[in-house]
């Protein structure tokens, strides 16, 4: 094992993990903030996944106009799941609920799908080659420049949750609901409003994924696991940490993955037990900054 | 004496037992074909998932440590009789005591973690046990058969022997739970839920308190899962899954989370879950569980107290309808 092949897995971990940072950035804005379980995170990505491959390869659409759809589609998803299913603020029913729906659209997925995994695209990405010495640290273009769309979108996300008078409505209503509903804000259609655009990540992080990854209608599950595992690791609602929060895993699974391929994800369990064990609270969280959550 | 007394003569107990009567009498209508072979078999199911879903209400409905990881102890135990029995070749009563002692040490770890964490965290602290124990029971060859599993050989024993085992322990798990809430340990436990910072102002080591509650409700999901191995004879690592530990956290809060009905009432889930995967058989097996989860969220959206308080509801409804006519009968 040379040490550029070893960078070159480092920065491939990394940029995977802006995706994982994506993803748990929504789970952490929907738990953190908006106090709702949502144990169908998971099927919602799958399904995501698998509507893009629909659309782009066994319709013919053009990509744009797929994504487009698509990120519109998830918007009124979003907006409907907590309208119809989550009015209830209990945990216990928002996870029994949010279980049925998950049992649901994942064997939805496996009946109209098959179990056959795909692969959305089959084309090698570019690579840039650095040499060093006589041999090449490779990184993958499309990889940096999904890392780099995640980080925008991420920073358009915060621009939009401080800057905009929806934004400014959302934290106000998260701070305190009838202080909010006193001073003329909506509270109940400002969440259904932020649950949706949580679900607009989400759709954005599950393209992503079907870029990057093979799609299988059964791994809904461990993206959802995922996303808690990332997310609890910044800190419930710590948006920018949960980003850090999956590069950092990312590099760390593609360290043991290059290591201890077999016992890589009983080693990510014990690190995320220790980890927190030590940090109860999140490695981003300080016990000053709990109080001003998003 | 006053517990018992007053346990028995409630109303539902009187009906739960009239079911159990019915179902005990299920093996003296069995004909030379078999007939009543898969409704014991199913009786058999409900009984076990009962007594898990109990045991598992006693640390999640009572004191509030809302673990999904249940079936790391579950899978201890049936594997605990798998490798004992196969491998070992020990007595079956040694392999269930092994099983017993090493949830004891899982349970100790959880109750490490649960005296740090709370909430959402000690829920993903507990599905990282479970996921850690599903990686070793698949990756650990030599002890486990990884994928292929364990098959036991037992003495050929009717199945209505099983049915009437899982009874008693079902019976034996809703005696536990009674006991334990009528207690000052359960009154303890139900103070560390509503307000852990209030119960340790007042003197309880809630700690500790959190430790018993894992302690006892893992050996008695070990002792359960054991029993389960014994009965279906194959073990593998799907036993770890997340399947398992929701199902039974399904039954217990479908049912109503932290009462004693619950549970009881929620093993109607397992029964529809299992009549399902019959109805579509497998060829549609997707499509019977996608039927499954949506009754599941119709039910929660409906009754989210889950189903166990329906008479409640009902009686109180009636009560105010009576009301409002004595009301109107006034006015007049």
């Amino acid at each position: 094992m040379s040490i550029t092949s070893l960078i070159t897995i480092l920065i491939g971990g990394i940029c995977a993990g802006g995706i994982y940072g994506i993803i748990s950035c929504a789970f952490s804005f929907q738990y953190g903030a908006l106090n709702i379980v949502n144990f169908a995170y998971g099927a919602f990505a799958t399904i995501g996944m698998f509507l893009v491959y629909m659309g782009i390869r066994d319709l013919g659409l053009n990509p744009a106009l797929v994504i487009i759809t698509l990120i519109v589609l998830y918007f009124f998803v979003g907006f409907f799941v907590r309208k119809v299913f989550l009015r209830s603020s209990d945990g216990n029913v928002q996870v029994l609920i949010t279980m049925g729906i998950s049992l649901f659209l994942q064997n939805f997925a496996l009946f109209v799908w098959g179990a056959t995994p795909r692969v959305m695209i089959n084309v090698v990405s570019p690579t840039w080659k650095i040499p060093v010495g006589d041999r090449v640290i490779m990184i993958s273009q499309w990889n940096v420049g999904l890392l780099a769309l995640s980080a925008v979108i991420l920073i358009g996300f915060s621009v939009f949750l401080k800057k905009t008078w929806l934004g400014m409505a959302i934290r106000a209503v998260v701070q305190q609901k009838e202080a909010a509903n006193l001073v003329g804000i909506n509270s109940e259609r400002t969440i259904n409003v932020a649950f949706g655009i949580s679900y607009v990540l989400l759709s954005i992080a599950s393209v992503m994924l079907a870029v990057l990854f093979t799609l299988e209608t059964t791994t809904g599950d461990y993206y959802r696991i995922l996303a808690f595992l990332i997310s609890l690791i910044a800190g419930m609602g710590n948006i920018k940490g949960a980003f850090f929060a999956g590069i950092l895993f990312g590099s760390v699974s593609s360290a043991i993955n290059l290591f201890l391929p077999r016992y890589h994800n009983a080693i990510i369990y014990v690190l995320f037990i220790i980890v927190l064990m030590f940090f109860p609270n999140g490695l981003f969280t300080s016990k000053k900054s709990l109080a001003r959550s998003v | 004496m006053n517990l018992i007394k007053r346990g028995i003569k409630s109303k539902p107990t009187i009906i739960i037992t009239a079911i159990l009567m019915l179902v005990a009498l299920m093996p003296l209508f069995d004909d030379a074909k078999g007939s009543m072979q898969l409704p014991i078999h199913l009786a058999c199911m409900v009984f076990c998932y009962i007594a898990l879903a109990q045991s598992w209400n006693i640390l999640a409905g009572l004191c509030g440590q809302f673990s999904v990881g249940h079936a790391a102890f579950y899978g201890l135990g049936s594997y605990a009789v798998g490798i004992g029995l196969h491998r070992m070749k020990i007595n079956l009563f040694l392999a269930i005591l092994m099983g017993v002692v090493f949830s004891i040490i899982v349970a100790a770890i959880l109750g490490v973690i649960g005296w740090k964490l709370s909430g959402f965290y000690y829920t993903m602290a507990s599905i990282a046990l479970a996921e850690c124990l599903a990686v070793i029971a698949s990756t650990w060859y030599e002890l486990t058969s990884a994928q292929q599993g364990i098959a036991i050989y037992r003495p050929s024993i009717p199945k209505a022997v099983f049915m009437y085992m899982a009874m008693a322990i079902m019976i034996a798990t809703i005696i536990i739970f009674y006991f334990i809430r009528k207690s000052k340990l359960g009154t303890t436990f139900v103070a560390v839920r509503e307000n852990e910072n209030l119960a340790q102002s007042l003197g309880a080591n809630t700690g500790r308190y959190k430790m018993f509650a894992v302690l006892i409700s893992g050996t008695m999901t070990s002792l359960i899962g054991s029993f389960m191995m014994y009965y279906v004879q194959a073990v593998d690592p799907m036993v770890f899954s997340s399947a398992i530990s929701s199902k039974i956290l399904i039954v217990a809060i479908i049912g109503g989370i932290g009462t004693i009905w619950g549970p009881i009432v929620g093993g109607l889930y397992v029964l529809l879950e299992e009549v399902m995967r019959g109805v579509f058989g497998s060829s549609f097996a997707s499509l019977s569980v996608m039927i499954v989860g949506g009754i599941l969220t119709f039910i929660m959206m409906v009754r989210p107290e889950g189903i166990s308080a329906i008479p409640k509801v009902y009686k109180e409804w009636r009560e105010q309808k009576q009301s409002n006519k004595l009301l109107k009968c006034e006015e007049k």
